[in-house]
C-alpha cells in the first residue's frame, strides 16, 4: 500500500516537472502521432479493399467456374453445362421450383479514369432471371431496372467516381453500339458496386459469347455444397468446381490484401522504430537533465523502484497522448473516404480494432523507450546525482 | 577547417549513447526513404527504358483478332513493322503451378523483347524453343536445354491434347519492364500448332512506328480505320499502358512519397530537438570559443558539422539497409508486382540532399541562439 502511495507520488513529481521540458514531451508525442497515423491510414486502406472483396461474397451462395479457373473469366461455361448444373441437388429453389441458380457473363469495358484520365476498364457483369432473387441485397437507388431484351444496363453507384461517363443518363459503348445507363444501383458497399449490370441473354450475342463466366447458386442447407460440389464433379457432362462464395472472395482478396499488409507493417516497424530510439534519447535526456531531483527525490527517500516507474509512465503517458492525436488524425482524414485500385472503388475503414492496434502500438514504443532510462534512473548512485549541479 | 575536426568528434563523442541512437534513428528514416523512393524509382525506369515507338493493339471488346488486321496495320501511314502476338496460361508439373508464355511472331515488332539477333535466328531453326528470363528460370529451376512442360487446357493443339512441351533455348536478363519474369515462346509455332479454326487468331499486335513523336496518333488512327470492323480495336501506346498499369492498383508514388515525407519529419523533429539541447548544455563552451576568437560563422559551422556527421552517416547506413532489403522486395509482395527498388544515383543523390537539409534545419534554431549569445553573460554564470 505504502509501495503503490510512493509510486503514485513520483509518478506525480515526475509528471509535475513535465512542463519545464514541454519541448523534449512534445517531440515524442508528434513522433508518436506520425507512427500511429501512418499505420493507420495504411491499414484503412487495405482493410477497406478487403472488406469490399469479401462482403460481395455470401456463405448462402456457391460460385461454379470451370476446373482449373482461379477467377471469374479463366474458361467458360457453356449453355448445355449451364442447363446441368441447375438441375443439380443443394440448389434452393424457389416457390415455383425453379433452381436460384443464375449464369453470369463478366467482361471489361475500356473507359477513361477519373484520377489520371488514363484508360480503365470496368467490368460488365451480366444477370440471368434469377439475378435478382439470387441477390437480395441489390436494389435500384435511382432511375429503373434494365429490361431484359433491351439493349440497355444499370450502374453501380461507385463506378461514375471512378470512370467518366458512365453515369446515369450517359451511353455506354457496345460492339453494336451505344446502350444507355438507365439506373443506379447498390448492393452491399462490394465491388460489384463499381460495375455495370445488364441481362445476360441480351449480352450474350452481341458480345459473341457462346458460353458463361460462371454460375452462382443460392445453396439450399448447411450440407448443399458438399452435395452439390458431389453432383457436378461426378457428372462426367460437366468439367466445373464448387466454390462457396464467400471463400471464393476471400481467396481473391486474399492475394493482394496479404502483400499489402506485409507493406503496411514493415513501413510501420520501420517508422515506429526511428519513434522509439527518439523516445528512448529523449527520455534518457530527461533523466539526465533531473539527475539532481531524481537524487533528492531518493534522498527523500524515495526507493528505486517507484523512481523507475515514474520515468516508465512518462513514456507510456507521453506515447499515449501521441496514439491519440495519430488515431483522431488518421480518422478524420481517411475514415470513409474513397479509394480506387484495379478499378475497385472502396472506402478507407478504420475500425474501434484497428485503433486499439494503434493503441497497443503506441503504448509499446512508450514501454521500450521508457525501460532503459527508468533503469537508469534507478540506478543512478544518490551521492553523485546531488553533486551534479 | 582540419582544426574543427577534433571539436566536432569531441562533441559527438561526449554523450555516445545520445549519438548512437540518432544515428539509429537517422538509419531506419533512411531505410524507409530508400525502400519507397527506390520503389518509385524503380517504376519510372521501368517507363523510361519502354521503347516510344511501340504501338499495342487490341479488340476493343474481349475478342481475339484476325491475321487480316495485322496485314493492314502494316500497311497503315508511319508504321515500321507489326508482329502477331499471344499470350497462353497454363501450369507447370502442378495445377497450383500456374505459367505463361508470350508467344511473339518477328523482331522487327518486339524491340522491347531484348532477345539478341542470334536468339532471334535460333528459333527458325527450333520453333518449339523457349527463352526465360533469369527470375523465372530462378523460380522454376530451369537452365539452358531443359525441358518445360505446359498443361494448357485452356489452349488445346490442332490433335487435341493440352500438354505442350518446349525447350529452354537460353536464359535471357531480366528487365524492369517484365519485373517478375518472363518466357517468351515463338508464335509461329503456337499457331501452327493450333487447330486450324483458332490458327489465325492472334491475341493482340504490336507495331512499332517510325516516328514516335506520333505513336498516339497512329493509335487513333488505327482504331479508327477499324471502328467499323467486326473487330474494332483499342491501341495504345506500350509507354501509356504501362503508366495506366502501373497507377491501376494503388497509386504507388503517392503513397510512398507521403510516406517517406512522415518519416523525414519525424527524424526531422528528433535531430532538431537533439542538438537544441546539445547546445543548450553547452552554451559555456561555445561562450569560450567565441572570447578565445572563433568567429559566429565558425561556431555556427561547428554545431552543423556535428548534425551533419550522424545525418550523412545515418543516410548512408539507411540507404546500404534498403539496397539489402531491396533484393527481397518483389518477392515479399509478388501480386502487387513491385520492382525491385532501384537505388538510383537520383534517389542517392535526394537522401544525401534531404540529410543536409536535416542537419541545416535541425540546426537553425540553436544557431540563431548562438549568434545572439550574450559571451560575458554565460561565462558569469547568469545564464
Amino acid at each position: 500500500m505504502i509501495f503503490l502511495r510512493t509510486c503514485l507520488a513520483a509518478v506525480r513529481l515526475n509528471l509535475a516537472s513535465l512542463r519545464q521540458r514541454i519541448w523534449p514531451a512534445l517531440v515524442v508525442v508528434v513522433g508518436v502521432a506520425c507512427v500511429v497515423a501512418t499505420l493507420l491510414s495504411m491499414l484503412s486502406m487495405t482493410v477497406g479493399l478487403r472488406h469490399t472483396w469479401q462482403r460481395a461474397g455470401s456463405p448462402d451462395r456457391a460460385i461454379i467456374l470451370p476446373i482449373n479457373a482461379r477467377q471469374e473469366g479463366d474458361g467458360a461455361v457453356s449453355r448445355a453445362e449451364a442447363e446441368i448444373i441447375k438441375d443439380a441437388p443443394g440448389i434452393a429453389r424457389d416457390a415455383k421450383g425453379r433452381a436460384i441458380a443464375d449464369p453470369e457473363i463478366t467482361t471489361f469495358l475500356i473507359v477513361r479514369r477519373r484520377d489520371t484520365g488514363g484508360r480503365g476498364f470496368i467490368q460488365l457483369r451480366s444477370f440471368g432471371p434469377e439475378g435478382l432473387p439470387l441477390r437480395p441485397e441489390f436494389r435500384i437507388v435511382a432511375g429503373r431496372m434494365y429490361q431484359p431484351g433491351k439493349h440497355e444496363m444499370v450502374v453501380g453507384a461507385e463506378a461514375p467516381g471512378q470512370f467518366v461517363g458512365v453515369g446515369l443518363g450517359d451511353k455506354i459503348t457496345m460492339p453494336d453500339g451505344l446502350w444507355p445507363v438507365v439506373g443506379v444501383f447498390k448492393t452491399n458497399d462490394d465491388l460489384v458496386q463499381s460495375q455495370l449490370v445488364a441481362d445476360s441473354d441480351t449480352v450474350m450475342p452481341v458480345l459473341r459469347q457462346t458460353g458463361y463466366t460462371s454460375v452462382t447458386v443460392r445453396l439450399a442447407g448447411p450440407n448443399a455444397l458438399a452435395m452439390l460440389t458431389r453432383a457436378i464433379t461426378t457428372n462426367p457432362a460437366l468439367t466445373v468446381t464448387a466454390e462457396r462464395q464467400s471463400d471464393y472472395f476471400n481467396r481473391r482478396s486474399a492475394q493482394f490484401s496479404d502483400l499489402n499488409d506485409a507493406l503496411v507493417y514493415g513501413v510501420s516497424l520501420l517508422l515506429g522504430l526511428g519513434a522509439l530510439l527518439a523516445a528512448v534519447n529523449i527520455l534518457y535526456s530527461a533523466v539526465m537533465a533531473r539527475s539532481c531531483e531524481i537524487a533528492t527525490m531518493r534522498a527523500l527517500g524515495f526507493g528505486a523502484a517507484p523512481v523507475a516507474l515514474a520515468v516508465a509512465a512518462e513514456g507510456l503517458l507521453l506515447a499515449l497522448a501521441g496514439a491519440v492525436i495519430g488515431a483522431s488524425l488518421a480518422y478524420g482524414l481517411f475514415s470513409g473516404v474513397q479509394g480506387v485500385s484495379n478499378n475497385v472503388a472502396f472506402h478507407h475503414t478504420i475500425s474501434p480494432a484497428m485503433i486499439a492496434l494503434g493503441l497497443a502500438w503506441a503504448l509499446s514504443i512508450g514501454l521500450l523507450g521508457g525501460v532503459l532510462p527508468a533503469l537508469h534512473a534507478a540506478r543512478l548512485p544518490i551521492a553523485d546525482g546531488l553533486r551534479a549541479s | 577547417m582540419l582544426r574543427y575536426l577534433p571539436l566536432v568528434w569531441a562533441a559527438l563523442a561526449r554523450h555516445k549513447l545520445r549519438t548512437i541512437l540518432t544515428l539509429l534513428s537517422v538509419t531506419a528514416a533512411f531505410t524507409l526513404f530508400g525502400v519507397t523512393m527506390g520503389t518509385d524509382a524503380a517504376f519510372q525506369k521501368m517507363v523510361d527504358v519502354i521503347n516510344r515507338s511501340v504501338v499495342v493493339i487490341g479488340a476493343r471488346f474481349a475478342d481475339n483478332m484476325t491475321d487480316a488486321q495485322g496485314q493492314q496495320i502494316a500497311r497503315m501511314p508511319n508504321v515500321a513493322a507489326v508482329s502477331a502476338a499471344g499470350a497462353v496460361f497454363g501450369y507447370y508439373r502442378n495445377p497450383k503451378n500456374r505459367a505463361g508464355i508470350m508467344m511473339l511472331e518477328n523482331e522487327a515488332g518486339w524491340p522491347n523483347a531484348l532477345l539478341t539477333p542470334a536468339q532471334w535466328a535460333q528459333w527458325k531453326t527450333k520453333p518449339d524453343g523457349i527463352f526465360v528470363s533469369r527470375a523465372t528460370a530462378a523460380k522454376r529451376g530451369l537452365k539452358k536445354g531443359d525441358i518445360f512442360t505446359m498443361v494448357m487446357s485452356a489452349y488445346p493443339r490442332a490433335d487435341g491434347s493440352q500438354t505442350w512441351r518446349f525447350e529452354v533455348l537460353d536464359l535471357v536478363e531480366d528487365t524492369p519492364y517484365w519485373s517478375n519474369g518472363v518466357t517468351f515462346g515463338s508464335y509461329q509455332y503456337y499457331k501452327m500448332s493450333r487447330p486450324v479454326a483458332d490458327q489465325s487468331k492472334p491475341g493482340w499486335f504490336q507495331a512499332v512506328v517510325k516516328d514516335p513523336m506520333a505513336a498516339e496518333e497512329t493509335a487513333i488512327a488505327i482504331d479508327a480505320h477499324f471502328a467499323n470492323s467486326a473487330i474494332p480495336t483499342e491501341s495504345i501506346s506500350e509507354r501509356r499502358m504501362r503508366l495506366d498499369d502501373g497507377t491501376a492498383i494503388v497509386n504507388v508514388a503517392v503513397v510512398t512519397r507521403r510516406v517517406a515525407a512522415v518519416g523525414l519529419f519525424m527524424i526531422l523533429l528528433l535531430t532538431a530537438h537533439g542538438m537544441a539541447q546539445s547546445v543548450r548544455e553547452r552554451l559555456g563552451e561555445f561562450a569560450v570559443l567565441k572570447t578565445i576568437g572563433y568567429s559566429d560563422a565558425g561556431v555556427i559551422a561547428l554545431v552543423f558539422a556535428e548534425a551533419l556527421v550522424p545525418a550523412i552517416l545515418g543516410a548512408g547506413a539507411g540507404l546500404g539497409l534498403a539496397a539489402l532489403i531491396a533484393v527481397r522486395i518483389p518477392k515479399l509482395l509478388p501480386s502487387l508486382s513491385l520492382p525491385e527498388p532501384y537505388l538510383s544515383s537520383a534517389v542517392i543523390g535526394q537522401a544525401l540532399l534531404a540529410a543536409v537539409a536535416l542537419a541545416f534545419l535541425s540546426v537553425i534554431l540553436p544557431a540563431l541562439r548562438l549568434r545572439r549569445l550574450d559571451v560575458a553573460a554565460v561565462l558569469a554564470g547568469r545564464t
